[in-house]
């Protein structure tokens, strides 16, 4: 599945494969994401999801506000169509679920 | 950047936190860190290591093994959290609010709870235990030498608790030897690293 990366340092486009994470698709093409947990937990890949669909539910927390915001945590997201993401918004994800109440570790 | 001036006599500000911050730590941010750590290690491990040590009945070696590692995470919660405090931070008053803080998923009890599923589950979580520490050693690496210190000795014990479950699924699940190249712990709990030099950690 075709993935298009929008990073600060720029743009990738990397192929991703059936049920691989785009966090570790990412990896095996050289393009180093931030992530910790790599549980779908932390937040620190926090990307915003620009076009195409994934599926989140391989996410420890993952929440139907997040998806209606078009956040995705690439470390435990498979892409279903192709898709094209913005990463490095960690910062961002983290201030709406905090505006939302909802958990947002290291914030 | 200079280090921010500390009066004589004042006790609003720390010249441990100021010195740090002087040298390129971002002290709120490690605060929140450490915060999420403790968390994965009081919550997310040690309560669920709990329930799966209870749950590996007729595998006495699993048993000890996942003992050590609850008891070792237990110790590491108790030697992180006063350097929360001594950088002027604080847990949350509400145990929720400081669970759902966790940067690592709860080890809950897998469905089917086998000795493979469970060692899988310390497997992955131990694994996360590593990645979360070792960005608490990036952090603060060359700069804030007392945190590096106490998250490298969590992070050599976790780094010990994933070659123990390797070794122990790899059998349990693919009959394969994986040596983790460690004998046992003395007593349970030893915490050879965490507890060598005690931050009041009994």
């Amino acid at each position: 599945m075709r993935v298009v990366l929008e990073t600060p340092q720029g743009t990738h486009l990397i192929d991703c494969r059936e049920g691989e994470f785009i966090w570790d698709a990412a990896a095996r093409s050289g393009v180093t994401l931030p992530a910790i947990c790599h549980q779908g937990r932390c937040l620190t890949c926090a990307s915003r999801l620009i076009e195409g669909e994934v599926d989140q539910s391989k996410a420890d927390a993952y929440y139907p506000e997040d998806r209606a915001a078009a956040f995705v945590l690439v470390c435990t997201a498979v892409p279903l169509t192709a898709v094209v993401l913005r990463t490095h918004q960690e910062r961002e994800m983290r201030r709406h679920r905090i505006a939302l109440g909802l958990p947002a570790p290291y914030a | 950047m200079p280090e921010e001036a500390v009066p004589a006599g004042d006790v609003s500000r720390r010249v441990g936190v100021e010195v740090i911050r002087a040298r390129g730590v971002d002290v709120d941010k490690l605060i929140k860190m450490l915060v999420a750590n403790a968390a994965a290690e009081f919550a997310s491990t040690y309560y669920y290591y709990t329930i799966l040590r209870m749950n590996l009945a007729g595998h006495e070696d699993y048993k000890e093994i996942c003992e050590d590692a609850r008891l070792e995470d237990r110790a590491h919660w108790e030697l992180i959290v006063p350097r929360i405090y001594e950088l002027g931070g604080s847990l949350p008053n509400d145990l929720r609010v400081f669970h759902d803080q966790a940067g690592c998923a709860a080890a809950k009890l897998p469905d089917p709870p086998t000795a493979a599923n469970i060692l899988t589950l310390l497997l992955e979580s131990e694994r996360c235990a590593i990645r979360s520490w070792s960005a608490i050693c990036d952090m603060t690496f060359g700069k804030d030498p007392r945190t590096y210190d106490l998250a490298a000795r969590i992070l050599n014990e976790e780094i010990e608790h994933e070659a123990w479950f390797i070794e122990l699924l790899a059998w349990e699940r693919d009959k394969k030897s994986i040596p983790s190249g460690h004998f046992r712990r003395g007593e349970p709990g030893e915490a050879p690293y965490s507890k060598n030099r005690q931050l009041y950690n009994p």
